[in-house]
């Protein structure tokens, strides 16, 4: 099973240090992060989550983002970062 | 959050600024002096509020803000014809804006029935164009944005799928075919179908463009609270977006620093705005990212130009449909710096899978807006906004009492340089002539930081003389002249009060009704004239109206009643008039819903007296009256007149001083056991010795061997201050007694001469009040029986 990580509602700048505190203690195991608490996404934390992807494929290690909430998934689109992301949204039910 | 709340009020700020631009834009509009110049800045203004406001997340303003703008937009691109009834809708929906604003900036709540009014009413006009029904968009949605893009023809745009990835660096990725990335993962293509952010049937605005924005955001901007989420939905309200990220500065986990950016992005943008409004959604990121704006296939416009027409004779016909309406709308003012400046960004259309969707849609008005455009842009280049900067005030503050400070030091050097008996001509005498200038000079300058235009209050009058006029009913124009003339930043918050009540006193108690104003041969509509002027070193405001003048028989009969002069009291018209200033002269029978609200011309004039300014109103039956308020340029120096009292160096300021004189033993009579008069010429003024008042001596001084200053108080009423001698007239800067020592009763506050000494600057209503305590005050002015 993967470890599971719950994203807190509000990722802005004060956000971003914790989270990859958080993600870095996993690293080396498959990841699946659950958004579905989501409230709020800034670039920041969209930053850490994109370097964790890169970081977990480097790994070879699953990477996913399940249940994403509706502003997780509207601020993704803003992003342009639904692509990236997207696959790991898509692959969440997977793992 | 302080930063936030510092970044929130720096924007109540700027609306402040927008609002001002904004009613002037359409008071031009209303004159008929707007060109369509003035229509779009009109239309900016709105807009950046709107864009402010949804950065703060505040829903109501944004909303309100939304239908509003939205109709200007109408208006901007020539569907609504901007008729002298709808400008003045606009102005009234401006003074909502501006109550929303209010509320959104004091927490309050606004008017909600005034605004659901307003809103209905623009979406009246929104809608009440032709065919062309706009339903009201849902506000929820950003999908509301005005200018979402469905071509009339049905042609030009067609909603298509479009890879998030099209501009990415990896252009194998949009190809469904070959989903994994350089990171190993699988990725799969997002697939974004545009047409489900369009508004619903809406007209294609005129002179619609693709434009590529590339925005690289500092680490700063994240510390500032702003968020590129933010940004990016306010560019979506502009029009479609499609987002692509740069990740390519992006680091690995380990080193990542949570608060650095590593990510930038890149906007692809379908819009009818300027170049100008797309900029606004970034002003107050713009010292914190890194940003470009160009016209999507600007880098190759030689070769589409080329190209274009025959490659596609849909995209020829759209560029001819467009080049028309595209030589008037605003958005083409700026192609030409636009042109000239275009750096090399990423070119989406080497990368895009569908060349041909590619080539009929916006790459096509593009060549043809860049031909038509040359001519207007350089006819009509907008003004480019002078650059200014924010200072606390305090910071101004303390370099004025520097500058002070080296006023003061300066003329104690030239004291101790005279007392020292060198020549004028002297090295020295001469150097410390140039010193004095450069000193004047530099104290100048410090003046003119804090020096204002006085619009910043006058662009409030005419939503007061609206309302004002709406409450009684009258017709009003009001004229502005002089808006420009600069004065001392204190003595501008303190013009509005003076100058709001002239103003409602001119409208209710000067016009007459529009019935009356006919029937005395005058046009129904009244006159109110405000100007500012710069006369003698002071600042006169004049609140002119054309309406029946001051009733004399009445004001006098009123002030009888009253007790404020004696039935037999010989008043010249211009003292008649002045009776209004007298404290306890409004009177109860007069006081209006308008102009009463509990304070009298007395207040006004009170309150004026307090900034060394004076008051006066002539008035001539059946033409209307003047009233003048004379104001000093600044509070932080004084003209001074200064004076020996029983060895004590004191200042009275010139502005109370009417005239100075040595009297005559015969001119002075006994009044009460301590009290005396003088006569002067018709008139009895009470004899105020400083010296006693003040505690510096004892027994009174005999008038006959000092001088008298006859000075003028806040009743209007006269005195005559007996003082030792006098030095001379200076001009002296203020310090505060108050926060440097305590507050003392008969003294306003101090100064320090070029001795170095400290010398007392006299209150001198006060000192008047002072030696009136003991005796019954006597009337404010007496006129001599005989």
């Amino acid at each position: 099973m993967s470890l599971s990580l719950t994203l807190s509602p509000v990722l802005d700048l004060r956000a971003a240090a914790p989270l990859r505190a958080s993600l870095l203690e996993r690293r080396g195991e498959a990841m699946d992060i659950d958004a579905s608490s989501v409230e709020r996404l800034g670039g920041l934390c969209l930053q850490v989550l994109l370097s964790a992807q890169r970081a977990w494929a480097e790994d070879g290690l699953p990477f996913s983002i399940s249940s994403p909430s509706d502003a997780f998934r509207e601020a993704a689109r803003l992003f342009g970062a639904s692509g990236r992301l997207g696959e790991t949204l898509e692959a969440g039910g997977a793992f | 959050m302080d930063e936030l709340e510092q970044i929130k009020l720096t924007f109540f700020q700027e609306c402040d600024e927008l609002l001002a631009d904004l009613e002037s834009g359409l008071l031009a509009m209303e004159a008929g002096e707007g060109d369509s110049e003035t229509v779009n800045a009109v239309f900016r203004a709105v807009h950046s509020v709107k864009g402010g406001a949804g950065a703060f997340a505040l829903e109501a303003l944004v909303r309100y803000a939304h239908v509003f703008e939205t109709l200007l937009d109408d208006v901007r691109s020539n569907k609504i014809a901007a008729s002298p009834e709808l400008v003045r809708v606009l102005l009234r929906a401006a003074d909502i804006l501006a109550d929303q604003v209010t509320a959104a900036r004091t927490g309050g709540v606004p008017d909600e029935a005034a605004t659901a009014a307003m809103v209905g009413e623009l979406e009246g006009w929104i809608n009440g164009q032709g065919g062309a029904a706009a339903p009201a968009p849902t506000q929820e949605s950003p999908a509301g944005a005005p200018s979402a893009p469905t071509d009339e023809l049905g042609i030009g745009f067609t909603p298509m799928t479009i890879s998030i990835d099209d501009f990415a660096a990896e252009p194998t990725a949009a190809a469904p075919a070959a989903p994994t990335d350089e990171l190993g993962i699988g990725f799969t293509p997002m697939q974004l179908d545009l047409a489900e952010f369009d508004a619903p049937a809406e007209e294609a605005p005129a002179g619609e463009q693709a434009w590529i924005i590339t925005f690289h955001p500092h680490a700063a901007l994240y510390a500032k609270a702003n968020e590129t989420a933010l940004l990016l939905r306010e560019l979506e309200r502009l029009g479609p977006i499609e987002v692509s990220i740069d990740d390519s500065e992006l680091v690995s986990l380990e080193h990542l620093d949570p608060e650095s950016a590593y990510l930038s992005w890149i906007v692809r943008l379908t819009t009818d705005v300027a170049e100008e409004v797309i900029r606004d959604v970034f002003e107050f990121v713009s010292d914190d990212c890194e940003l470009t704006i160009v016209r999507e296939g600007q880098e190759e416009v030689a070769e589409p130009a080329a190209e274009a027409a025959p490659v596609d004779d849909v995209a020829a016909l759209i560029a001819q449909i467009n080049a028309e309406p595209v030589v008037a709308a605003p958005a083409q003012d700026e192609i030409l710096p636009t042109v000239a400046a275009a750096p090399v960004v990423a070119a989406p259309a080497p990368v895009t899978p569908e060349p041909v969707v590619q080539a009929a849609t916006p790459a096509a008005p593009a060549p043809a807006a860049a031909k038509a455009a040359p001519p207007k842009a350089a006819a009509n280049e907008p003004a480019q906004p002078q650059a200014t900067i924010r200072v606390d005030p305090e910071r101004i503050d303390r370099l004025i009492d520097l500058v002070g400070e080296l006023v003061i030091n300066q003329a104690m050097l030239a004291q101790r340089v005279g007392e020292h008996g060198f020549a004028p001509s002297s090295d020295i005498a001469m150097g410390l002539d140039e010193l004095e200038q450069l000193t004047r000079g530099i104290q100048d300058s410090v003046m003119a930081i804090r020096a204002q235009p006085v619009k910043s209050v006058f662009q409030r009058m005419p939503r007061l003389v609206r309302e004002v006029a709406n409450q009684t009913g009258k017709q009003v124009r009001l004229v502005m002249e002089g808006e420009g003339t600069e004065v001392d930043k204190t003595v501008i918050e303190r013009l509005s009060d003076p100058i709001t009540h002239m103003l409602r006193n001119a409208i209710d108690h000067g016009l007459e009704s529009p019935e009356d104003r006919v029937a005395a041969g005058k046009n129904g509509e009244g006159t109110v004239r405000l100007a500012a002027l710069h006369r003698g070193g002071r600042i006169v405001i004049e609140v002119q109206d054309d309406g029946r003048g001051i009733n004399r028989g009445r004001v006098r009969q009123i002030a009888i009643d009253k007790g404020l002069i004696s039935p037999d009291a010989v008043l010249t018209d211009e003292e008649t008039d002045n009776l209004i200033f007298l404290p306890g002269f409004s009177t109860a029978a007069k006081v209006s819903d308008i102009s009463g609200r509990g304070v009298g011309m007395d207040v006004v004039r009170r309150s004026v007296q307090a900034l060394g300014g004076r008051i006066s109103i002539s008035s001539r039956p059946g033409e209307g009256s003047i009233f003048t308020l004379s104001l000093p340029l600044t509070l932080a120096v004084l003209d001074g007149m200064v004076i020996d009292v029983a060895g004590h160096t004191l200042v009275v300021p010139l502005t109370a001083i009417i005239e100075s004189l040595r009297p005559k033993s015969e001119e002075i009579k006994a009044l009460g056991p301590q009290g005396s008069v003088l006569a002067v010429r018709d008139t009895y003024v009470p004899l105020v010795d400083v010296g006693s008042v003040l505690g510096f001596r004892n027994d009174l001084m005999p008038a006959t061997d000092g001088v008298v200053l006859l000075v003028e108080n806040e009743d209007g009423g006269r005195a005559g201050l007996v003082a030792d001698a006098i030095q001379g007239q200076r001009q002296v800067v203020i310090k505060s007694l108050e926060s440097n020592y305590r507050q003392v009763d008969g003294i306003a506050a101090a100064t320090i001469l070029g001795d170095g000494r400290v010398a007392l600057i006299l209150d001198v209503d006060a000192v008047v009040a002072l030696r009136r305590r003991e005796p019954r005050a006597p009337e404010p002015i007496l006129h001599a029986a005989e």
